[in-house]
């Protein structure tokens, strides 16, 4: 097709889409759901942020005590301010989080770290699993998601696209418009081409002023990460161009080429996801947390009943470096620390198994996600802006994984200067408590091959529909 | 030079013949007229040369290019005007022969379009108003002035003139004739032997597929046409 030909159909398209009411409705309604859903986004990641400020200002609350009172001298029992020495682990959500919540609420988000038991404070305390995660608060929200920016784009969009799109060429030949346009010198495949071009321009428009007007709603920040979803959200309705153009390619009815788009959408957007929800779910059972909790709160009522000794047998097999103390240094009350740590300790000991196990099954469903991406365009989108916005579930377990090393670590610190240190804590010491922040470490490889994967769908897609359109058109259309 | 040419020009369905071995000549300024019956094989004629169908066998020349092997170079040298002019109806008759007319590779300013429709047949008010509004005769009238705009060298028509009140028809026919005096060579598929006879140069007589004779408009009277065409349809 020449190129004045291609700016002439371009432009006429355009015009006619321009004065179609049913368009501009049609644009009304996506933009005031990705509105609604920029918002919504929004106000998720403030709850989240809220919370985890609150636990914030709690812990510093805590630290200020012991603070204060190392101004007034330079040394302290480490024991005696055990319970006000907290470290807050959080898995902070910024702007870019509220486009694409993902997997967030349904896993922790936040950990006061203490000296205490990991598990019994990650699992099983009743105050912060209902406050520092949703899966308890509100399960209705599980099993509908979220209405954020991502779900406008991955199940919204195509919806409007198709409904842009559906009747590209039937609709030339039930107006009885394709006879004067069969007689131009224009190719039909070429004359198809153009018009979806145009749409799939309007579809990467809108797509893209969605992810603006959300990002700046949701103050997320213009880099590199909010380029990807937007590269993302083209190369999605180029992959919905090439279904429609595949379907168009059969030269049947507007009512045939509606259905089966609507079809399509229902397979790769609802079916094919639904259904490998199901399959993970059975392979990879996702009672195995449930489990833990209770394992948790059975094994710490067992501990609680050991007889101390045993306890504290088992406490200096481990440790046998804070053997040192006279018996009798610390009050015989049932607070005492060895007492306490031995209990931790087996405690988590006990539960390691469960927690593992539920590690294992959520490492083995991530990687056995990876592949199962790539079954349909939807999921493959949903987990390029699930991975950009850092809400996908390898997140969640690299921020997981992260939380007990710092749990290790903050513990080990704390107890050489309980048993190794004759139960003293410096001012200097204080200050050198460890910190720990965690930064979600974004895969762009894993974007990237996401990414081509789309584009290389997209492609196939539209060689498959060119040579379906050479030759046969006019004996079923004309 | 011969603008339309059908060389042993066929068309087989399964097992029914569409068209049987055509062979046509029209040379520009020549208007000629295709009468038969339903299904005799005018309009699969004029399909073959647009090249919305294949051939069985033979070939269709415009110009003296082979539509199979080139349909989008063929419809530069060629206008169409079916049956039933189907136009965009969210756009004027002004905005369709604007469209059209830059498909075809002209740009003409917003007088010179208005000028084109009025040419054509068409009221002065209308020509802005969207062709939602326009009646059957007002847009067979847009379909010749999107024919006239695109100056092609040959014209082919279904039954344009099916539909059309006396008065439109007669327009028609003059604008016919103007074209022809241009140099426009054109094939007309019709039911309407006394507009056949008025207008064409030469008349063909189609039956079951195959063209059963050929003879020049100006060598019988109507009446004579009409009853050689019973003839050929009782035989």
């Amino acid at each position: 097709m020449k190129a004045n030909s291609t700016v002439t159909l371009l432009r006429f398209d355009w015009l006619q889409l321009k004065r179609s009411h049913a368009f501009w409705q049609l644009t009304a309604l996506l933009l005031v759901i990705s509105g609604y859903a920029a918002f919504y986004g929004r106000t998720e990641v403030e709850q989240q942020q809220q919370k985890i400020d609150l636990l914030k200002h709690d812990i510093d609350s805590s630290m200020r005590v012991v603070s204060l009172e190392l101004q007034k001298r330079d040394t302290t029992a480490a024991w005696h301010y055990d319970d006000f020495l907290f470290s807050l682990h959080a898995n902070r959500p910024d702007g870019t989080a509220a486009l694409a919540f993902g997997q967030r609420d349904l896993h922790k988000f936040a950990v006061s770290i203490t000296t205490g038991t990991y598990f019994y404070n990650k699992y099983a305390t009743g105050y912060e699993n209902k406050t520092l995660s949703g899966e308890i608060a509100n399960p209705q929200k599980q099993l509908a998601g979220h209405l954020d920016t991502s779900f406008v784009l991955v199940f919204l969009l195509p919806l409007y696209f198709i409904l842009i799109s559906y009747n590209l060429l039937s609709s030339e030949k039930e107006g009885g418009t394709l006879l004067l346009l069969a007689g131009q010198a224009v190719s039909i495949p070429g004359f198809m081409l153009t018009k979806l071009a145009l749409r799939w321009l309007i579809g990467a428009v809108l797509g893209t002023l969605i992810i603006l007007a959300a990002a700046t709603i949701t103050q997320a920040a213009f880099d590199y990460r909010l380029f990807c979803m937007v590269l993302a959200t083209w190369l999605y309705v180029g992959c919905w161009a090439g279904i429609t153009a595949v379907v168009t390619a059969f030269h049947r009815s507007s009512g045939f080429n509606a259905l089966s788009l609507v079809s399509a959408w229902l397979l790769f957007c609802l079916a094919i996801p639904a259904t490998l929800t199901a399959l993970l779910n059975v392979v990879y059972p996702v009672d195995a947390k449930a489990q833990l909790t209770a394992a948790v709160q059975k094994a710490n009522a067992r501990v609680f009943a050991t007889p101390k000794p045993l306890l504290a047998s088992t406490f200096y097999q481990q440790y046998p470096l804070y053997n040192n103390i006279p018996r009798d240094t610390f009050p015989n009350g049932w607070y005492n620390p060895r007492w306490v740590r031995a209990m931790h300790l087996l405690l988590d000991k006990e539960v390691k198994p469960y927690d593992a196990r539920y590690h294992a099954q959520l490492a083995q469903r991530i990687r056995s996600t990876d592949g199962l991406d790539y079954c349909s365009p939807a999921v493959l989108a949903q987990s390029i802006f699930n991975r950009t916005a850092a809400s996908d579930m390898q997140q969640m377990l690299a921020y997981d994984t992260a939380t007990y090393h710092h749990f290790a670590l903050w513990r080990d610190y704390l107890d050489e200067k309980i048993f190794l240190h004759q139960n003293t804590l410096t001012k200097k010491e204080f200050e050198r408590l460890p910190q720990y922040h965690f930064t979600p470490v974004i895969d762009y490889t894993q974007i990237n091959r996401r990414l081509v994967a789309l584009g290389l769908v997209t492609l196939s897609l539209f060689a498959s529909s060119y040579g379906m359109m050479k030759r046969p058109l006019f004996r079923k259309m004309i | 030079m011969n603008i339309l040419e059908a060389k042993g020009l066929s068309k087989q369905y399964k097992d029914k013949a569409a068209l049987s071995q055509l062979d046509l000549q029209i040379k520009p300024g020549e208007i000629f007229c295709l009468l038969g019956q339903n299904g005799a094989g005018k309009t699969t004629t004029i399909n073959l040369f647009l090249g919305f169908v294949e051939p069985s066998a033979g070939a269709a020349f415009i110009n003296g290019v082979d539509v199979a092997k080139q349909p989008v170079q063929t419809k530069k040298d060629l206008a169409y005007i079916p049956e039933q002019v189907m136009l965009y109806p969210n756009l004027s008759g002004r905005e369709n022969l604007s469209f059209f007319s830059q498909l075809a590779g002209f740009k003409y300013a917003k007088a010179q379009l208005g000028d084109l429709l009025t040419g054509a047949g068409l009221q002065a008010g209308a020509v802005d108003q969207r062709v939602s509004t326009y009646s059957k005769g007002m847009r067979q009238k847009v379909g010749i002035a999107i024919a006239l705009a695109k100056k092609a060298k040959a014209l082919l028509l279904d039954e344009p003139t099916s539909g059309l009140d006396p008065k439109a028809s007669n327009e028609f026919s003059e604008l016919l004739k103007k074209l022809s005096g241009q140099g426009t060579a054109v094939l007309m598929a019709t039911h309407d032997i006394f507009r056949a006879k008025e207008v064409g140069t030469r008349v063909g007589i189609m039956r079951e597929g195959r063209l059963v004779t050929t003879l020049n408009a100006a060598d019988i009277t109507a009446s004579g046409l009409e009853k050689l065409y019973l003839e050929y349809m009782h035989d």
